[in-house]
């Protein structure tokens, strides 16, 4: 095996050091390298959708990625911009007292951070729901909503049952929004109307003393 | 055929050797440490912004009986990813609030650059924590932050520039230097405490290199995982993300109508995808790189003001930054070449002027400043209106157009000069505090003492060698 000249101090009389660092740490750096590189292309290269190699070729880097939080796959806004699901939830007393709503996101929150980590919630809570709907039959099984219905039980208390729903806030239609913006005049559209929202879709009713 | 075979092997060796070279190269040449400073400071303010505001909502986002119950997470994470772990586990309810206090002060030291290898691996951990403790509130943002905070803690160079770590070795070494004052009427060679420029390492290129590496990819993914869907060829998905209800911050429905539907739209979709596929190689490009961190500028503020993601587009944009060249940065504040802009006249024989000026040269973003002990200078040759008896009762300050500050007011020109202390300069800028500031300043002046009466390390070191009667004994 060659020998890169650089390497061959007291041969060649040239220096084997780069920036100071000996060949040893280079080498043992440059493999901690080559496995990290090659740890976050195979996370980013695994989701779907994605070839039965880059599916296995993951496999090995799981710890790595569960103990150092990467493996990310960074696919944003693709491949298209989806809808936003929003969540609502319905606390009910058992002392009469009047129903409460809790949605999600919260558009009163501030600063827009708060609003951000809301608009995740309903985003975790969808995808739990969908992966339950679709793998248990059942998306009153998601953990996430048994999750957020018990802590909106406590964070009401006396609640008696919290129901969860999720609807879609959806992307106008551009011709849709020329008609209203038409007869709408200077007023502007109202991307909050009903029209712009899927039928709310029923996770479950979770008890809150069993939940 | 034994040619095809020798020139196919001497080809495969010299393209390993290249490679060899060029990985080395690549990964171990010492890096300025300035862009790597900058981008552990931003890191640093986003995740203190992003702790804090948990703090808003720390029991439900970090509690027991919070949206994330802690044995759903759990078993969330046993079933996904059995090696994750976060500290928050282990801190009972009770403990919360004293818990995320500790944080944010660890991380308010990480990003003022103190003790930078330790706080940095912990600001790591409490981002991490803090995504795993609470995966239903993590978006991009989270996930951006701590990679970054991944290979500033990793790689422990973070704190070579921008920091009070960097600070306080500028600090030592110009204390050192004021020490070996050549006597009473020596002047101190305040060149010998260095220049602004930090010294380049293998460590800060390791960590710039892993980000750089890392930025690309976070472009890559996207623009590659766009060409799926049909959006992104007929030019309306930039419409899906400016409509989107729950993202929008201003009405833009007006993009609806034409033009502004084909030519603007329709441009800005084409436009965020080629940015998205061509940043991966257009910012190695020399030439072509500043235009790649402008299109990632411009993109990132369009994300931040239409979006309102802001956080998640500063968190890009400090990515960025491992980019941008060390010289330039710093030539921002210290300007191209670094000059002198600020001569700045002490009381040579005051033990305490003298620390003052090793604070001075410690914060010198790049030979900025220019200590000129008035002991032993012709004042008129600095400036023909300088007076002795004036600037024997307090600094003076002399600028490159000439004019001369005097006292707090020449304390707030060096913070003004001084990223450092930029901080200060616009706290004691604020209106009303200038008035106290000169009170207080020149009651320290006249008050200040001087080598006769030393009562600091500094002068303790090079009591003078002669009586300086003759240049003031006595606070004036």
């Amino acid at each position: 095996m060659r020998r890169d000249p650089a390497d061959q101090v007291g041969v060649s009389g040239v220096d084997d050091r780069r920036g100071g660092w000996p060949v040893m740490g280079r080498r043992i750096v440059s493999a901690v390298l080559l496995f990290h590189i090659a740890a976050v292309l195979a996370g980013a290269l695994a989701a779907s959708p994605a070839s039965e190699l880059e599916r296995k070729v993951v496999g090995p880097f799981g710890v790595y990625h569960e103990a150092t939080n990467l493996g990310q796959s960074y696919r944003y806004y693709s491949p298209a911009p989806p809808p936003t699901p929003v969540v609502t939830a319905t606390v009910a007393f058992d002392d009469g007292r009047p129903e409460a709503t809790v949605r999600l996101p919260d558009r009163g929150l501030s600063p827009r951070l708060r609003y951000q980590r809301h608009l995740a919630l309903a985003h975790h809570l969808f995808v739990d729901f969908d992966e339950a709907r679709r793998f248990a039959g059942d998306g009153g099984r998601s953990r996430w909503a048994r999750a957020y219905a018990r802590h909106l039980g406590k964070t009401f208390p006396g609640a008696r049952s919290v129901a969860l729903t999720v609807r879609f806030h959806l992307i106008p239609d551009p011709a849709r929004v020329r008609e209203l913006r038409a007869e709408a005049g200077s007023r502007g559209v109202n991307l909050d109307a009903e029209e712009f929202y899927t039928v709310p879709e029923r996770i479950g009713v979770f008890p809150c003393d069993a939940s | 055929m034994r040619r095809l075979l020798s020139d196919l092997g001497a080809y495969a060796g010299g393209l390993v050797r290249d490679a060899r070279s060029g990985w080395d190269h690549f990964f171990f040449a010492p890096a300025d440490p300035t862009p790597l400073g900058l981008i552990r400071l931003a890191v640093g303010l986003l995740l203190l912004w992003s702790l804090g505001v948990t703090g808003l909502d720390l029991r439900a986002f970090l509690g027991s009986d919070g949206w994330a119950d802690p044995a759903v997470v759990r078993l969330f994470l046993s079933e996904r990813a059995p090696s994750a772990w976060s500290l928050w586990f282990w801190v009972p309810d009770a403990w919360l609030v004293p818990a995320w206090a500790a944080c944010l002060a660890v991380v308010g030291l990480f990003a003022a650059g103190f003790g930078s290898r330790v706080t940095a691996v912990l600001a790591w951990a409490i981002a991490v924590s803090t995504t795993r403790r609470s995966p239903v509130t993590v978006f991009g943002f989270d996930d951006i932050l701590a990679t970054w905070a991944f290979y500033l803690a990793v790689t422990g160079a973070s704190g070579r520039a921008v920091s009070v770590d960097r600070l306080i070795t500028r600090y030592r070494l110009s204390r050192a230097v004021a020490r070996r004052r050549p006597g009473a009427k020596g002047r101190i060679a305040w060149d010998e405490a260095g220049t602004g420029a930090p010294a380049a390492s293998v460590g800060v290129n390791l960590g710039l290199r892993l980000i750089q590496l890392h930025l690309c990819l976070v472009y890559l993914m996207p623009g590659l995982s766009k060409l799926q869907g049909s959006a992104w060829w007929d030019g309306t998905a930039a419409w899906g993300i400016v409509a989107a209800g729950e993202f929008r911050r201003f009405d833009l429905t007006w993009l609806a109508e034409e033009p502004y539907w084909t030519y603007v739209v329709a441009l800005a979709t084409h436009a965020a995808l080629a940015f998205e596929l061509s940043y991966p190689v257009a910012v190695w490009v020399r030439p072509l790189r500043p235009l790649a961190l402008a299109a990632a500028s411009a993109t990132h503020l369009a994300i931040g003001l239409t979006l309102g993601l802001t956080e998640f587009s500063l968190a890009m944009l400090a990515g960025n930054l491992a980019f941008a060249s060390g010289p330039w940065l710093r030539s921002l504040v210290a300007g191209r070449p670094p000059a002198p802009t600020a001569r700045v006249l002490y009381d040579g024989g005051c033990p305490r002027c003298r620390a003052s000026m090793a604070v001075v040269t410690a914060v010198d973003p790049d030979r900025v400043f220019e200590p000129v002990d008035l002991t032993v200078t012709d004042l008129p040759a600095i400036h023909p209106a300088l007076d002795r008896e004036a600037c024997m009762r307090s600094m003076h300050v002399v600028d490159a157009r000439g004019r001369v500050s005097v006292g707090y007011d020449a304390v707030l020109t060096l913070a003004w000069r001084a990223p450092l202390l930029w901080p200060f300069a616009i706290a004691g800028s604020v209106p009303g505090v200038p008035i106290l500031g000169r009170r207080i300043y020149d009651r320290i002046a006249r008050s200040r003492p001087r080598d006769e009466a030393c009562t600091d390390d500094t002068c303790g070191l090079h009591p003078p060698t002669q009586p300086r009667a003759e240049a003031g004994r006595t606070a004036r």
